[in-house]
């Protein structure tokens, strides 16, 4: 009974999905273009024009403001500009594909229970053989369908871009799109978080639209926090453990080798999942103990 | 047969005393009363999605007072119809049934039948987008109807139809209890849907049912 739910949710963002994956694939294709570009010819080019990398890096990551401002957009300060797998890296954390997985996660889970409701339809799943635990579980079901499937498009997307940019064979520092394989867990967990704490709001609104609209002002403000943080650590610094982004560190995974030995690294994906499992937790909660109002 | 008995509820300014009523099994009733009275609020109790401080409701001689919208075992017509709009309309049609895991040839028999007595065969294979208000009426009872629930509880069906389309589906829904041997709650601010279709008329005002049925 639940598959069949499973289904028809599937079937409600078979659209979405498709769109979602397919800016995402596109994005590390260009992005492994960027790459080539940067470490194989502007790089060279400005080299052979007297400017060096290390003013080149100091200007754009330096201390001052602006590469601070660049640094908490890109990634930390250990990232090489002429490095490929460095530069690649940042497909993982730029803004533009931050803003795909947030918006793709927080409108499924606001369009989940509040978008039910306000179309109508909630009633008419739970006329049926459904308790809410199973609306919930099923719910739950398709974020782990779909998120590993856009994970896996990401990672997809990095393989035939690094691999029809040449990007695999470089004699400077050959890319291997493997060693990308387990940012996969942030990127997931990212997804998790953000659709957790958004089925929390959607388990107890009635308006999609309120739902997406306080959402998307969480998750902007913890973004603006993440990078505020960075700007004026001393001000701002302690602030950012408590915002997702912080802890969303695919490019420490990426650079390195054995990140699994390292325990801060399981710490931060420990917070994307557990807030991502609380957040559920809590939706359903809410959930079952809640009137369903028709819609407004 | 449906049994409302001392039905109270509370939100915020919000107050719902003593509401009963029984409607016979088979019958057709109506519940009236001016947009914002809590008629919605009434049907919402009964389908069990909202909660009540006291009162106990009775569905075909079972006690349902605590029991999920699942257990109550009754169709539901919203307002609007609220089709599942990525679903083509026999797949609307056959929800009740596939959810529940009902065989293909069962499940294909039923939307036929319903399909038939609701003249939307035409319409099977179409999304459920785009359709007239009329036809979206008669999917939804159609879906509410899938699996033979002995109760119908149906929000406002008529509301946002126009003229000709409303005499069409009362003429159908008067067909009802005789064709889905079914016990209907019919919320309406009509008094010329209640004329037509009624065999019970339940008024509300202010939170309390202040007008006893008029016609068995």
């Amino acid at each position: 009974m639940t598959w069949v739910l499973v289904r028809k949710l599937l079937r409600d963002i078979r659209v979405a999905w498709l769109i979602a994956a397919v800016l995402l694939f596109l994005f590390q294709l260009l992005w492994s273009r960027i790459t080539s570009r940067v470490t194989q010819e502007i790089l060279p080019a400005m080299q052979a024009l007297g400017m060096q990398l290390p003013l080149l890096q100091a200007i754009l990551m330096g201390r001052d403001a602006l590469g601070q401002l660049v640094q908490s957009i890109i990634g930390g300060e250990s990232i090489a500009l002429d490095r490929p797998a460095d530069m690649l890296s940042i497909a993982y954390v730029h803004p533009l594909v931050l803003t795909i997985l947030c918006i793709w996660a927080l409108g499924r889970a606001a369009n989940a229970i509040a978008g039910e409701i306000d179309r109508g339809t909630l009633e008419l799943l739970l006329a049926q053989p459904i308790r809410r635990t199973q609306v919930i579980l099923a719910h739950l079901s398709v974020d782990a369908i779909v998120f590993p499937f856009l994970a896996a498009v990401m990672w997809t997307g990095t393989y035939f871009g690094t691999s029809w940019m040449g990007l695999q064979e470089l004699e400077m520092g050959r890319i291997d799109p493997t060693r990308f394989l387990p940012a996969l867990l942030s990127v997931l967990g990212l997804l998790f978080s953000v659709s957790g704490v958004t089925m929390v709001m959607s388990a107890l609104g009635r308006s999609r639209a309120r739902v997406w609209g306080g959402a998307m002002s969480l998750f902007l403000g913890m973004f603006l926090t993440n990078v505020l943080g960075q700007m004026w650590p001393d001000q701002l610094g302690w602030l950012r453990p408590f915002t997702i982004f912080y802890h969303y560190q695919p490019q420490l995974i990426i650079k390195t080798a054995d990140w699994y030995a390292h325990g801060n690294i399981w710490f931060h994906l420990g917070v994307l999942y557990g807030v991502g499992a609380a957040g559920y937790a809590l939706a359903w909660l809410g959930f079952c103990e809640r009137d369903l109002p028709a819609p407004l | 047969m449906i049994d409302v008995d001392n039905l109270g509820l509370r939100q915020g300014a919000f107050q719902l005393h003593g509401i009963s009523m029984h409607v016979p099994r088979g019958k057709y009733a109506i519940l009236m009363g001016k947009t914002g009275c809590g008629k919605t609020t009434i049907l919402e109790a009964i389908a069990g999605l909202r909660r009540f401080t006291t009162g106990k409701i009775v569905l075909n001689g079972r006690d349902v007072t605590h029991a999920t919208p699942a257990e109550r075992n009754l169709g539901y017509v919203p307002q609007d119809g609220a089709l599942f709009t990525t679903m083509t309309v026999r797949e609307n049609l056959a929800f009740a049934l596939t959810i529940r895991s009902r065989p293909t040839k069962q499940i294909d028999e039923r939307v036929a039948q319903l399909a038939d007595w609701l003249r939307v065969t035409h319409l099977l294979d179409r999304r459920a987008v785009g359709l007239s208000g009329g036809e979206t009426q008669r999917i939804a009872l159609g879906r509410a109807l899938a699996n033979h629930p002995p109760v119908l509880l149906m929000d406002e069906p008529l509301s946002s139809l126009d003229e000709e389309t409303r005499e069409r589906m009362i003429e159908l829904l008067k067909e009802l209890p005789r064709q889905a041997e079914v016990t209907v709650l019919h919320i309406t601010h009509s008094q010329a849907e209640a004329d037509r279709l009624g065999d019970i008329v339940f008024r509300l005002h202010e939170g309390r049912i202040i007008t006893e049925p008029l016609a068995a």
